[in-house]
């Protein structure tokens, strides 16, 4: 059983994602990620336990990312193989049998319309057992804001890539922080820094996804 | 100036990094639809690219600025690259060659554009389409780079404008620093060089007086 719960760290860490996949080459017509989550749930282990080798995959492939020993790519490869995983314990989460750590919105501000950041965010917080709110591009205000009411407790992401819509994220925060003054707000994007997301009111900036799973796994802690 | 072909692919699909990859580990378009999609939005976006440039020149156009910012290593995966694949030359360089074989064609310069983080091989294979001129992102050295770079090609760059916005991260005084210690370093280098940002200096509403004196003193300082 532990054999099934390593193959799917494996599948994840390598971007694995499924037998139909053809990466990577020295896996082709072999089982991916989706098949051993199958196989796993079928001989009985638990949804906790999947969710945990999703995490070490995830974090296997994010330590490699943080030393350069893997790119953008390839952490892109490693989500889609999560995510595989992450389809088979949504019927948990929605049964209350696996409880997310937190609801984490996140989204793409307004005037924006680049997603890769956001995207990557998404997967890796998603495999760090959260669960993930992804409203999308080009949000406005009004957007998260009705994402925050719905979901309250949530910890807000806020992505931009774009310098001319930086301002759209400041107005973001400065509206979310007047209507709901004690939600979590983090900031990531290409044009941004820690000082920015003081600047702007931010709680956290996020200079990569793993940056963004730290973050929340600090405030999880915290909480 | 106009889009390059592989960035002008990439704004028509949602994922173009996923057939990228998998297409550099030796995937044909044959075994997966969605790399035979990203070749034949490259197709497309090439046939677009050439009659915009061939427009550009029959208008009177000396030289064009090709940008490519996504021919960068969020979308090539070094790693990839260092075992051997191609898919940086298939994607990226051979469209844009025959680019540079058009403009060439028409004795009009070739200035390239790419602000995005890339490799040493990935900077060869620029300087291998001849530019007349290469425009770099704020995360290059570049009188590093002008040892590599033959001297027939101009080097432009790099201030960081992304940062322009912010007196806090780039105040007016460091950008003055910046440059003139850029224009120092590569004046030392002998490369032929002109002082400029890395990327286009967006505007922003409320931070339009910021980067305006900071431009302005880029302008008078470089």
């Amino acid at each position: 059983m532990s054999d099934l719960v390593d193959q799917i760290g494996s599948c994840i860490e390598r971007g694995k994602v499924n037998l139909a996949s053809p990466y990577p080459k020295d896996l082709k017509g072999q089982e991916g990620a989706d098949e051993y989550a199958r196989q796993a749930i079928a001989a009985g282990i638990g949804p906790e336990r999947i969710l945990g080798a999703c995490n070490d995959g995830m974090q296997r492939i994010g330590a490699k990312f943080g030393r350069g020993e893997a790119f953008v790519p390839e952490l892109l490869m490693a989500a889609k193989a999560m995510n595989a995983v992450m389809a088979h314990l949504k019927p948990f989460f929605a049964a209350g049998t696996v409880k997310p750590k937190g609801q984490f919105v996140l989204g793409t501000v307004a005037g924006d319309l680049h997603d890769i950041g956001k995207n990557l965010v998404s997967m890796v917080v998603a495999g760090n057992g959260w669960e993930v709110v992804d409203l999308g591009v080009d949000v406005k205000p009004a957007k998260f804001l009705d994402a925050v009411r719905s979901h309250p407790g949530c910890v807000v992401g806020l992505s931009a890539l774009l310098t001319t819509t930086m301002g759209n994220m400041a107005a973001t925060v400065k509206e979310i922080k007047a209507q709901f003054p004690s939600t979590v707000v983090i900031v990531g994007g290409a044009p941004l820094s820690a000082e920015a997301a003081a600047q702007m009111g931010a709680d956290g900036y996020a200079p990569d996804p793993q940056g963004a799973a730290a973050f929340l796994a600090q405030f999880a802690a915290a909480a | 100036m106009c889009i390059g072909p592989f960035s002008l692919t990439t704004k028509l699909m949602a994922d173009p990094i996923t057939p990228v990859f998998l297409a550099g580990s030796g995937i044909s378009a044959q075994e997966d639809a969605d790399v035979a999609l990203l070749e034949a939005c490259l197709e497309l976006s090439l046939t677009c690219v050439l009659e915009q440039v061939e427009r550009a020149v029959a208008a009177g156009a000396r030289a064009v600025f090709v940008a490519e910012p996504a021919a960068n290593q969020v979308y090539f995966s070094p790693l990839q690259l260092a075992e051997g694949s191609d898919n940086f030359e298939r994607y990226v360089l051979a469209p844009n060659r025959r680019v540079a074989e058009l403009l060439a064609s028409r004795d009009v310069d070739l200035l390239f554009h790419c602000c995005g983080e890339i490799t040493e091989p990935m900077l060869d294979g620029f300087c291998s389409l001849r530019p007349s001129l290469l425009s770099l992102g704020s995360s290059r050295r570049l009188w590093e780079d002008a040892t590599r770079v033959p001297k027939e090609i101009v080097l432009y760059g790099n201030l960081p404008s992304k940062m322009f916005y912010s007196d806090a991260i780039m105040p007016l005084a460091r950008v003055a620093e910046e440059a003139a210690e850029l224009a120092a370093r590569m004046a030392a280098s002998g490369h032929p060089f002109i002082l400029g940002t890395e990327c286009d200096t967006l505007h922003v509403p409320e931070y339009a007086a910021t980067i305006g004196a900071k431009v302005d003193r880029l302008l008078v300082g470089g």
